[in-house]
């Protein structure tokens, strides 16, 4: 085990080169007394170093790799090999799988189709409170041994241990994807055109067309930005004679695009059902300066502070808006015991808060 | 500990006197799940209707401190579902669809619904549960939640912990609680997820709220017939490295397509060294072609034929082939055991060979299924419970069939849990203080240990009393 170095100055991370220094760190902590890890411990982590991976046999489909991998490495990685990890962010995948996973950053333009983050990590091996490393799941795409810690690990923010390795389960990587890029300056005729790809057809099927879906906009320039399979000849029958419809792009894709990258983060994130999109909920915007909206996951991404008619909307209609990256605010949402028991599992697994608290006392 | 009489009458307050068993032959049907070789009858079964019913009788076995354990049609393979002495919280009468959002794709559950009624009652609106296990005529929603239960479909589709997006649930100390919710857009970290798999040791699920899925528009069936296993299983790892997700990639071998045949005649070719039976959704662009580079790659690999299903009975009767295997056993076996490893796909191979040579060894015959795609094996260990051994041979070639998937990277389970069948094999998975983590949340969870209890982490002697191959007495029906 690699000695600990002295602590960092306040302000400045703790960087550790190997999982086995990190849990020296951990170790160091326990004996004087400090927190480290967790979102409000006294010594936060970089975990860029951790970057090992394991050696990959494509043909498992399952990647093992340190935490310090980015998402867009870990993604480069496998496309080399023609297979895909079917996260996203629209945040950047610059950051490290730790921060990530940590914060769960995973809802995304494909989610709808491909969940998140939670869906594809098929294992984990984190720090403990006393410093050991600790491992559950596998490295295989199909397993049921034993408990699986990896949901409540993730967005955990590193309050109930220190992650440092994940096996990911990977899918072959699609080829033959449109980019389709439909402008407006409202977004209720982008609304109509997504729920005319999607609603039961007189056969009784629904369908689902896109790969990846959202809405983007700000008064007066709104973008329903996708990706699907579908041939253009198509696509155009979707749009058909759609009032308000500015402009239509379909580009054939390299690969798979990640989700554009937003300027800033949001501050809020909205949930509701997707019917219940245009119908209970307005699509009426407000002060926000940029809107993101994945209609068919049922989610709303708000940049930009202030009131929002459609915040308000999506709470009348029975939806949620909280706090981006601060989950725990479920706890004032009725009927989500999640925050209620996510305390009970610190209490467990961490009782003398070495990774510091899990949440400002409020 | 024994049940005394007062707990007895606070259940039958609780959910009626007719709801109440205690009777001897009504509990020897409870005495074990779909694996035989492990049993243990209870001393009270009671049928709740209601999460209040069943918060009430955990408070209840918590007061007298009783062990309890919730069921649901029993169908389960690794003796998760049986108990020693104390009571069976039996979930089948809580089976009604609570709630069905086609538009919003999702349905609220009770525990006892059965899985293929549930897609029975969404295929109208185009949408269809997706974990589909062999028994899902049977096995209900409860059960699939308590053990993450997967089947062929999920290789495209996901196991059930990727179709639960919320579920109510009865702690173990009697406390209610919910967790997640109908939204997909589902972030940071989920007690419902980290809760489906943990096999009914950490809370009783009440109700669920699962995701639903469009039904494939087009779907293309394919059976491709080999003369040698080992062409058929290089034909798995051929298909998916030539980027081609199947939405089931099905091995049967030549054991079990004669004893499907034996039994239910449909079609699948006797003299064959094993078949692989191939689904595709073909409702985009994507899958065209997709279907002939699939022929080509088996045809390539050494299959001697390859058709397609022309109808959707000519599917539906494939598919009733693959789903009766294990039930098919009977044919050529009065008794066989299920193994349920896993492997890294690029071992398919490998672990089939060892499959062979460990059956071998232990002088047994072994008809092997897989969910091939996934790396997931089933082999049927055949044996004679009647000869002196045969039962305890038929565990050690499981047991080394499992070192050997463990050997290559792989899993004791993928689909079965681990209950009380392979609870001291999970030592050779884990370290002891991968173990210690996991005793350590049960513990905090469930501190009494009475939900549940000896099931899915190793116990040592502490938990030796439930009956490993015992037999019923004679004549006892079931």
């Amino acid at each position: 085990m690699t000695m600990a170095r002295t602590w960092p100055h306040a302000g400045q991370p703790v960087i550790p080169d190997s999982s086995g220094d990190l849990a020296a760190w951990v170790q160091r902590a326990r004996e004087q007394k400090v927190s480290i890890g967790g979102p409000l411990a006294e010594h936060s982590i970089d975990f860029s170093a951790l970057r090992q991976t394991s050696p990959f046999n494509p043909a498992d489909m399952v990647l093992t790799t340190g935490v310090g991998q980015t998402l867009d490495q870990v993604k480069a990685h496998v496309a080399a090999e023609g297979l895909w990890l079917p996260l996203d962010t629209p945040m950047g995948g610059f950051m490290p799988l730790a921060d990530y996973l940590g914060n769960d950053l995973s809802l995304s333009w494909l989610s709808h189709r491909y969940g998140t983050a939670r869906d594809w990590v098929m294992g984990m091996t984190a720090i403990d409170d006393s410093g050991s490393p600790v491992t559950w799941g596998a490295k295989v795409v199909k397993n049921v041994a034993g408990y699986l810690l990896s949901p409540l690990y993730i967005g955990s923010r590193h309050a109930l241990g220190l992650m440092v390795e994940v096996s990911l389960r990977l899918i072959p990587l699609p080829t033959g994807l449109c980019r389709v890029n439909i402008a407006a300056s409202t977004p209720e005729p982008l609304l109509n055109i997504w729920r005319g790809t999607v609603r039961p057809r007189s056969s009784g099927l629904q369908t689902d067309p896109w790969e990846a879906i959202r809405l983007k906009g700000q008064a007066g320039e709104w973008q329903l930005e996708g990706l699907t399979y579908a041939p253009r000849g198509e696509i155009d029958g979707w749009i058909g004679l759609t009032e308000g419809v500015r402009g239509v792009e379909v580009t054939p894709c390299e690969g798979v695009p990640n989700e554009p990258v937003t300027t800033s983060q949001p501050v809020r994130i909205g949930r509701f059902l997707p019917a219940n999109l245009g119908q209970a909920i307005a699509l009426e915007t407000g002060r926000e300066k940029e809107l993101i909206i994945y209609p068919a996951t049922g989610a709303a991404l708000f940049f930009g502070a202030g009131a929002s008619p459609l915040a308000a909307s999506i709470e009348a209609s029975g939806g949620q808006v909280v706090e981006a990256g601060d989950w725990q605010r479920k706890s004032s949402v009725p009927g989500d015991d999640t925050a209620l028991y996510m305390q009970k599992v610190k209490s467990i697994l961490d009782p003398d808060s070495i990774f510091g608290p899990l949440w400002e006392a409020s | 500990m024994p049940l005394n009489d007062s707990l007895t009458r606070r259940f039958r307050k609780i959910v009626g006197r007719p709801n109440v068993d205690t009777g001897t032959a009504e509990l020897l049907t409870f005495a074990s799940d779909g694996l035989t070789l492990h049993q243990a009858a209870p001393e009270c079964v009671v049928y709740p209707q209601s999460t209040g019913e069943v918060a009430a009788i955990v408070k209840a076995c918590n007061r007298a401190g009783v062990p309890f354990v919730a069921r649901g049609a029993g169908t389960g393979l690794s003796g998760g579902a049986i108990i020693d002495g104390g009571v069976i919280i039996q979930l089948s009468r809580m089976n009604q669809i609570i709630y069905l959002s086609a538009d919003n794709r999702f349905a609220i559950v009770q525990p006892g619904v059965v899985n293929s009624y549930l897609s029975l009652q969404t295929r109208p609106y185009g949408l269809e549960f997706a974990p589909d296990p062999s028994s899902q005529a049977a096995c209900t929603i409860g059960g699939n939640v308590a053990e993450n239960a997967g089947g062929p479909h999920t290789l495209k589709q996901g196991v059930t912990l990727n179709h639960v997006l919320g579920q109510t649930v009865v702690m173990a100390d009697g406390q209610v609680a919910t967790f997640g919710g109908p939204y997909l857009a589902q972030t940071g970290p989920s007690f419902s997820s980290f809760l489906v798999g943990s096999e009914g040791t950490l809370g009783i699920t009440t109700e669920v709220t699962v995701r639903l899925v469009p039904v494939a528009a087009g779907i293309t069936t394919m059976l491709a017939t080999f003369a040698d296993p080992a062409g058929a299983t290089d034909s798995v790892t051929a298909i998916l490295a030539a980027r081609i997700l199947p939405s089931a990639l099905e091995f049967i071998d030549q054991l079990c397509i004669q004893a499907v045949e034996a039994h239910l005649k449909v079609g699948f070719p006797t003299d064959a060294g094993a078949i692989l039976l191939i689904e595709l959704d073909t409702d985009d662009e994507r899958s065209k072609g997709q279907a002939e580079t699939i022929e080509a790659l088996c045809r390539e690999h050494g299959a001697i034929d390859f058709t397609l299903a022309q109808s959707e009975e000519e599917r539906q009767k494939l598919w009733l082939g693959r789903k009766h295997v294990a039930g098919a056993m009977g044919k050529i076996s009065p008794a066989y055991y299920t193994n349920d490893g896993v492997v890294p796909r690029s071992r398919l191979t490998d672990i089939l060979q060892a499959v062979y040579r460990i059956a071998g060894i232990h002088k047994l015959k072994v008809a092997n299924i897989a969910h091939a795609g996934d790396g997931n094996i089933h082999p049927l260990i055949l044996f004679d419970p009647d000869t002196p051994d045969g039962a305890d041979r038929a565990l050690a070639c499981s047991e080394d069939i499992l070192a050997a998937c463990l050997e290559m990277g792989g899993s004791l389970s993928g689909e079965h849990g681990i209950g009380l069948e392979k609870r001291e094999m999970m030592a050779r998975m884990y370290s002891g203080a991968d173990l210690a983590h996991m005793r350590r949340l049960r513990n905090g969870l469930s501190p009494l240990g009475l939900l549940n209890p000896c099931k899915l982490l190793p116990e040592g002697a502490r938990c030796g009393e439930v009956k490993n191959g015992a037999t019923l007495p004679e004549g006892t029906w079931l």
